[in-house]
């Protein structure tokens, strides 16, 4: 009795509504593996936006950088629901995130290459997260979805935030409550650890 | 073992479409009159390769712009990711990617059919 595998009825429903289960712990370990990389190099990032221009743009990449690690605390408990894990060695884990690291440029002090950088780290994660929310959607698999779609709706606005500040257009942002309030993973779900 | 996919004009030239076979994501696509059919899954990161593009020959993904011949299956373009600032540094490890994987496809009686493992 204690050997027998137990059904997992929550892995097992969505298999039959038509989820790869295998592709989506796939998606998944890369999706979390990039909100953790681009945390990790935010914080780089942040330290080098210095100087007059640099102190404006500072509390900007601290929400991002803050919420980015919301979005890997808000999959993970999910990563593991479906029967996936994070690798053990953080290596590999960096070696299979979903978006290339975000070094810090060594045009830092040109404040608009770590803007770029930003960027296209926001943008790749839009990818990314959208493909979670395709492979779900549609009723196959509402709980990640949930999460995703959430995920997916605060990349957005860093995208928007990032384009605001390299090029002017209005991203209709004014400023979080308090930094990384992550307005749609945080407060709806009591997803992620404040 | 083969399936039936579709009607031969539902794959116009220098196009491709996603089918659900046995539930498998199964690009087909047509090149300059030639037939290609491979999974839909990106074999660098995962994505859809229906939401990419075909570039000439290839099949482009969307998600990191690694760019595969749709024929031999090779990884053969990454330049538009090396556009971006901290490319150079990116481990090799992050870089590798496994070829597409192809399936044998063929047109008859005015239908096409993939041979699906």
């Amino acid at each position: 009795m204690a050997n027998e595998p137990i059904k997992v009825v929550g892995i097992e429903s969505i298999e039959k509504r038509g989820v790869d289960v295998q592709k989506l712990i796939k998606l998944l370990t890369a999706g979390v593996g990039a909100e953790f990389t681009t945390y990790y190099y935010y914080t780089i990032l942040r330290m080098h936006c210095t100087g007059l221009d640099g102190e404006g743009i500072k509390e900007i990449v601290e929400d991002a950088r803050i919420e980015d690690r919301n979005h890997f605390e808000a999959m993970v408990p999910r990563l593991y629901e479906l029967g996936g894990s994070l690798p053990r060695d953080i290596r590999k884990f960096a070696d299979q995130a979903g978006c290339p690291d975000a070094f810090l440029p060594d045009t830092w002090e040109d404040l608009t290459s770590i803007l770029r950088l930003l960027l296209e780290a926001e943008q790749c994660a839009i990818r990314s997260w959208s493909e979670v929310c395709d492979m779900t959607a549609n009723g196959k698999d509402p709980r990640t979805y949930d999460i995703a779609q959430r995920i997916l709706q605060e990349e957005v606005e860093h995208e928007a935030w990032f384009i605001e500040l390299l090029s002017k257009r209005p991203s209709g942002h004014f400023r979080r409550k308090y930094v990384g309030q992550s307005p749609h993973v945080g407060a709806q779900g009591s997803l992620i650890h404040l | 073992m083969q399936h039936w996919v579709c009607r031969q004009s539902d794959i116009p030239d220098n196009s491709m479409k996603l089918f659900n076979i046995n539930k498998a994501d199964v690009l087909v696509g047509r090149i300059s009159g030639r037939l290609f059919a491979c999974d839909n899954v990106c074999p660098h990161r995962g994505a859809s390769l229906a939401m990419g593009e075909l570039h000439g020959n290839n099949i482009y993904c969307y998600m990191h712009a690694y760019e595969y011949d749709a024929f031999s299956g090779k990884l053969v373009n990454i330049d538009s990711l090396k556009q971006q600032s901290n490319w150079r540094r990116q481990s090799e490890e992050w870089k590798r990617s496994d070829d597409l994987t192809l399936y044998p496809v063929l047109e008859q009686d005015g239908s096409i059919y993939v041979d699906l493992p």
